[in-house]
């Protein structure tokens, strides 16, 4: 077990913004409001998957809906009271590392003193619900509780985890656009093999993504199409012409014909003049960026996961 | 007829004559004073005999008051947020800002979703109100969730306050973003006493010439808007010298290097503006979300400059290449000859760059809010519409309108395509021919 502290949280944004390979939302309102939080209760107890008791409830927290919204209409903390009031779990963990989700399970944590699991459900940030290592092993995506800022609660249970996503991104929007969702509840016995383990360490170390391309964006051609940043911008670079299509996270960057990188390989733009990673929401014409990569986590490079996260699953042919 | 453009620094106030075709006839430089308004007739009495049709001043005295915590309002904050935001307001800021200006915090249920519909139904604010004014609050601040919107709760609100004591509301101040729009509203509260004696001293020091004030990104207010929304002058002293720097030396893209008494500052002109950053604008350690220039700032001037922290400042901006460095304000006269490598350059009556800023400045119009991009192209151009008609109402020639900010901000994970979005059209005044 570890302590995170207030002094990691900046670590912790700059790490979840690279994962989340340009989508997953920008953390920074997520993070102060964790650190007025710890502020009041003090530090948070990381574990890791070994340190599990065999029946200890662990809760995969996220945020689903438009990241966007919570900049405006500020987080009541009726999302994770009463959540944790009707569940009752004994460890939480955020379901995705990537993005603002980082910091959903820290929410939470911070309060009511529960331990947060050093683990997430992808690696990175990706959009959908199904779109996890708990989805890859089987497991049972429901039941699965939804709150909202102003407490109203929802319970579902579905056949399978796509519906889950269907259903569920339908009542996030009846919603107000956000709410907090726990799903793939899981006992302490069922986590190992289920999750990717190290998340928040991986997030909080120094990470050393692959260089690819120095430039400046040029032609950004994009629109919003069920609820999806899609588009894609063409950095001008030192390495020639270079493409870079995105669905909020950034999904493949090509030279001509040639494929620079793909997803589930994760895409970061830095901006060249901050220092700091792009969101796509974030891109504009002008910007001075680096193309970098970061290895997709492990449990994507097999045929399964290809087939739920790879160029394909987007509608991108190779 | 002539514009006279002035500048009300920290250390000096300096005057422009400019003509019709923008050239610069005169120019004064006299020392800023305690009260602003004796500095400022003594520079207008320098620089006569002029023929002027109007003033255009900008000054960092609103900015001055903040960073020195004087002179500013208590101020009462009422937050219209059904859900009952976990974060409080003031949250971050330097301590003595936030206990010199928040006097009292009220929430009470209203607000709106992103789709415009209700987040709950809006409670009666009389008690709230009551509460505040026995705290002794001086000014009041009204911020509801997605008020950018819909105005309407905010206005209701404050026909509940009545004439009692100033109100500010953030539906007409900022654009979407709670926690910025609710800093700029308290600030906006809280500088409403400073800056009604100070711009109300300086009318009457301007006679009758008429005094226009300019904005956070350059463009004019009127002295009436101004003492209503001060907060909207606050950074209008650098973006003054970074386009009255380019548009002395006849550049379009520069680096451009303000370095006055006290304090020096590096930004960065492409195509004839400064570049700005909407996000992550700051004043005194406090988020706001105007679109400011985006100001690298050193706390030295003059003679105490050092000259290889500013060497550290430019160098990033020079990354893509050979972009020429400007230096105008008062301290860039210290500078050793020896200093000015390739490309590096002052421009004809640099040293009063801020104040010709000033007299060049146009009129803008805003539109930021949140909608729907189903019929793209048609909301588009609902939004153009009525961004440029504000211009207009402004005092804005509308044969001059041009678009100078287009920003289109998703809101991903979600159907319908909404999205923030920020209009911004400039054009000259009307009668102005350049």
């Amino acid at each position: 077990m570890r302590q995170l502290t207030i002094q990691d949280l900046d670590a912790l944004s700059l790490g979840a913004t690279i994962l989340g390979s340009g989508g997953g939302g920008d953390p920074d309102n997520a993070r102060m409001l964790t650190q007025y939080l710890m502020e009041q209760y003090g530090p948070i107890n990381i574990i890791t998957v070994d340190e599990l008791k065999p029946d200890d409830l662990v809760v995969p927290l996220s945020m689903m809906g438009a990241p966007l919204i919570n900049r405006e209409r500020l987080m009541s903390g009726k999302e994770w009271d009463i959540l944790l009031e009707r569940v009752k779990p004994t460890v939480l963990m955020s379901a995705e590392i990537g993005g603002a989700n980082a910091f959903t399970a820290l929410l939470a944590a911070a309060k009511s003193g529960l331990p947060v699991l050093d683990a997430d459900m992808i690696g990175r940030a990706f959009p959908e619900l199904q779109m996890s290592s708990c989805y890859l092993n089987h497991r049972r995506a429901t039941p699965a509780v939804m709150v909202d800022c102003l407490g109203n609660r929802l319970v579902l249970e579905t056949t399978d985890a796509k519906t889950l996503e269907n259903i569920a991104r339908a009542a996030t929007v009846a919603m107000g656009s956000s709410c907090l969702i726990a799903f793939y509840l899981m006992r302490g016995s069922e986590v190992a093999g289920s999750v990717v383990e190290g998340s928040l360490s991986k997030a909080l170390s120094h990470l050393e993504p692959k260089m690819l391309a120095h430039g400046t964006l040029v032609d950004i051609d994009q629109e919003v199409q069920a609820g999806f940043l899609q588009g894609s911008v063409t950095i001008q670079s030192d390495q020639g012409k270079i493409q870079l299509f995105y669905q909020n996270e950034y999904l493949l960057a090509k030279r001509g014909g040639e494929v620079l990188v793909a997803t589930p390989d994760i895409i970061v733009l830095m901006d060249a003049n901050s220092g700091t990673p792009l969101t796509s929401e974030r891109l504009s014409y002008g910007l001075q960026v680096s193309l970098m990569t970061l290895p997709a986590p492990e449990i994507w490079k097999t045929a399964e996961g290809m087939q739920l996260v790879g160029p394909a699953a987007f509608g991108i042919n190779l | 007829m002539n514009i006279i453009g002035i500048d009300i620094g920290g250390t000096n106030t300096d005057a422009v004559l400019v003509n019709k075709e923008n050239i610069i006839l005169s120019s004064v430089k006299y020392p800023t004073t305690e009260d602003i308004s004796v500095g400022f007739s003594e520079a207008l009495k320098q620089l006569q005999p002029y023929d002027a049709e109007s003033i255009f001043l900008g000054t960092t005295h609103a900015t001055n008051a903040i960073l020195k915590r004087k002179g500013l309002y208590r101020v009462g904050l009422i937050r219209i947020a059904g859900q009952r935001p976990l974060l409080p307001p003031a949250y971050g800021w330097p301590r003595d800002l936030r206990e010199a200006v928040l006097g009292g915090v009220e929430t009470i249920d209203g607000g709106f979703e992103c789709h415009g519909g209700p987040l709950t139904p809006l409670s009666n604010a009389k008690d709230a109100i009551e509460r505040l004014l026995e705290k002794g609050v001086e000014s009041i601040a009204i911020v509801g969730v997605f008020s950018p919107i819909n105005g309407e709760q905010e206005k209701q609100i404050a026909e509940l306050v009545g004439q009692r004591i100033p109100i500010s509301l953030s539906s007409e101040i900022g654009g979407i973003g709670f926690i910025e729009r609710e800093n700029s509203t308290l600030l906006n509260a809280a500088l409403k006493k400073v800056m009604q004696t100070g711009f109300t001293s300086l009318q009457k020091a301007a006679g009758s010439i008429p005094l226009k004030i300019t904005q956070n990104d350059g463009s004019l207010i009127d002295m009436a808007r101004a003492i209503e929304y001060p907060v909207l002058t606050i950074s209008a002293g650098p973006t003054n010298s970074f386009m009255g720097g380019v548009r002395l030396a006849g550049l379009d893209h520069a680096i451009v290097v303000d370095i006055g008494g006290t304090s020096t500052d590096v930004g960065l002109v492409r195509k004839g503006f400064p570049i700005r950053s909407v996000n992550q604008s700051h004043i005194g350690g406090v988020m706001l979300n105007f679109p400011m220039p985006d100001v690298c700032s050193i706390a030295m001037g003059g003679r105490d400059l050092v000259l290889k922290q500013l060497d550290q400042l430019i160098a990033p901006l020079q990354k893509k290449g050979e972009v020429p460095v400007l230096f105008v304000g008062g301290g860039s006269a210290l500078l050793p000859a020896s200093y000015f490598k390739k490309g590096y350059q002052k421009p004809p009556y640099f040293t009063v760059a801020n104040a010709y800023g000033a007299a060049l400045a146009e009129i803008s119009g805003t539109v930021d809010t949140v909608v729907s991009l189903r019929n793209r192209e048609e909301v588009l151009h609902g939004l153009y519409e009525m961004a440029q008609q504000r211009a207009v109402d402004l005092g804005a020639n509308p044969a001059t309108l041009r678009l100078i900010d287009q920003q289109i901000i998703p809101y991903s994970y979600v159907p319908n395509q909404m999205a923030r979005v920020v209009i911004r059209y400039s054009g000259k005044r009307v009668n102005r021919p350049h």
